[in-house]
């Protein structure tokens, strides 16, 4: 904080009025920052539902996929793979979250499998595609918590700045110039009453 | 050669067959390496010997397969060497389906020639000069062009190529049938009606159950002279019931039942243990019967199936217990 600090009481009353901005400030902020917290938490909980929903799948389709695999060879299901099918196209929006930007994943089209694979390779084709849909919800979800908590701990930053530096270093300005006005008060005093004693002193009146 | 000679090596080639406890042990083994060292004492021995990947594994039984299969095209006479070859080309149409679809995908000759199984001599068809078309049209045309099989002039996709190639093999094997002696004519046909039935089955029952295009499926299903005929699967395909096909088949009740329970990789399994379960059936009155050969490159085909399973299953994991599920000769 670089201020030209006048021991003034119209410097005094500024800084008293950017204080109770500084902690509107430092309000809001908390706020964000408790908002940010519950945004993060909520993201963490559909994560981890869809993480076990998705490990789940895979470990399903991945036993059947050993069981298609081992029953119809190799060849079969290599040779599958190589069936050119509609590709998945998607558009990644941007979603404001407390004013951080998270992408936000549309599907405009997801590939039909129906018409490309044989019928016993088609059913895994189509377990994979939706799985994919769900890799696609989780990146997003990542991609949001990766960024809401960067927001956060620079939030936080702010806060901790704001709560620990900022607020005490006016409180002790706006102390020290309130402690100097009053000192410069006093002294005015005094120097008045001595004055008032030397004029009556003079005029004879002692 | 006679046809009696052909019977005979036949039944002795039958005898080197692996056994049924064999391949119980071979399932629980616990790693590739230990399942080449059990076999290390057959004829799959020698192959297995340098094989470190699943691919290896597969490239190395299915030689074997294949060179046991042809080994009976030398010793059969005229007529009946025509009636095997035909039927062999099964697996030649297998590798002209995995051709048009790697060649659709873009894939390379060497990519392509490695999927491939070795039926050299076994099919009609030169496989490299195939591999080494531009595109899926070029591959269409060369195998329109050879006469090899009977295609329709407009091919659209791989799906239809696969089912035109399927059709016109099967529309081959059933007219070589006349080759045969008459006695055992009867016997294949059936065996033949059986398979292609079940096979139809299959596509239907997919198709049922949702997980296949009704289009799609109506255009797989196969002509089948010795079995169910393909208008009445396709009138009742077009009622969309699963339960229908129950009613109207119980004798594949449980080849069915299979189907609604899910897996179409246990569907498949059924469907070979069935073929094989009516070729162990049928009763030959006599020993030397043309049918003891089908009946061996049945078998033949299922060890291969086995070992190949046993090897892949293995490589992903599956529990021994579970292996046994996925066998069709135990």
């Amino acid at each position: 904080m670089s201020l030209r600090v006048r021991y003034t009481r119209g410097f005094l009353l500024d800084l008293k009025r950017r204080l109770s901005f500084v902690r509107d400030a430092h309000e809001l902020l908390e706020m964000k920052r408790d908002q940010l917290i519950r945004e993060i938490r909520g993201a963490i909980t559909r994560l981890k539902e869809i993480r076990g929903e998705v490990e789940m799948e895979v470990e399903e389709l991945y036993g059947e996929l050993a069981l298609t695999h081992a029953v119809y060879g190799s060849q079969e299901l290599v040779s599958a793979s190589w069936i050119p099918v509609e590709r998945m196209e998607v558009e990644i929006l941007p979603r404001s979250v407390m004013g951080v930007e998270v992408p936000k994943v549309k599907i405009l089209k997801a590939p039909s499998i129906e018409k490309g694979y044989p019928p016993h390779i088609a059913g895994l084709a189509r377990k994979a595609s939706n799985l994919i849909v769900k890799l696609l919800e989780i990146a997003e979800i990542e991609a949001l918590i990766e960024r809401v908590a960067e927001d956060l701990r620079m939030t936080n930053v702010r806060v901790n700045a704001l709560e620990k530096v900022v607020i005490p270093a006016y409180e002790e300005l706006i102390k020290r110039i309130g402690e100097t006005i009053e000192q410069s008060q006093l002294e005015e005093f005094m120097r008045v009453k001595l004055v008032k004693k030397a004029l009556a002193r003079r005029r004879g009146e002692v | 050669m006679s046809l009696t000679y052909l019977i005979c090596r036949a039944h002795g080639y039958a005898s080197r067959l692996l056994g049924r406890d064999l391949i119980r042990r071979l399932a629980a083994a616990r790693s590739l390496r230990q399942l080449a060292e059990e076999l290390m004492e057959t004829e799959y021995g020698p192959g297995l010997k340098t094989a470190q990947t699943i691919l290896d594994f597969e490239e190395a039984l299915a030689e074997v397969f294949v060179s046991r299969s042809s080994a009976l095209l030398g010793l059969a006479p005229g007529g009946i060497g025509d009636f095997i070859k035909s039927y062999l080309r099964r697996y030649e149409v297998q590798n002209l389906v995995w051709i048009a679809r790697m060649k659709l995908g873009g894939a390379s000759e060497g990519e392509i020639a490695r999927m491939l199984m070795p039926v050299k001599g076994v099919g009609e068809l030169d496989l490299e000069d195939l591999v080494k078309a531009g595109s899926l049209d070029e591959l269409i045309k060369a195998v329109r062009s050879s006469g090899a099989y009977r295609l329709p002039e407009e091919v659209e996709s791989v799906a239809e190529l696969e089912a035109e190639l399927w059709k016109s093999y099967y529309a081959q094997i059933f007219k070589k049938l006349s080759l045969i002696p008459l006695s055992d004519r009867g016997d294949v046909k059936r065996l033949l009606g059986l398979e292609l039935d079940l096979i139809n089955l299959k596509t239907c029952m997919l198709s049922a159950a949702g997980k296949l295009d009704r289009e799609i499926a109506e255009m797989l299903l196969i002509d089948n002279p010795a079995g169910v005929p393909r208008r009445k699967l396709v009138r009742l395909l077009s009622k969309g019931d699963e339960r229908i096909f129950l009613e109207h088949f119980p004798g594949y009740r449980d080849f069915l039942m299979s189907a609604i329970s899910g897996g179409d990789w246990l569907l498949e399994v059924e469907r070979f243990r069935i073929v094989r379960r009516f070729a162990e059936s049928l009763r030959i009155p006599r020993f030397v019967n043309f049918f003891y050969v089908m009946k061996y490159l049945v078998d033949l085909e299922a060890e291969y199936r086995d070992l190949r399973t046993m090897a892949i299953a293995i490589h992903h994991g599956v529990p021994p217990e579970s292996r046994l599920r996925l066998l069709v000769s135990v």
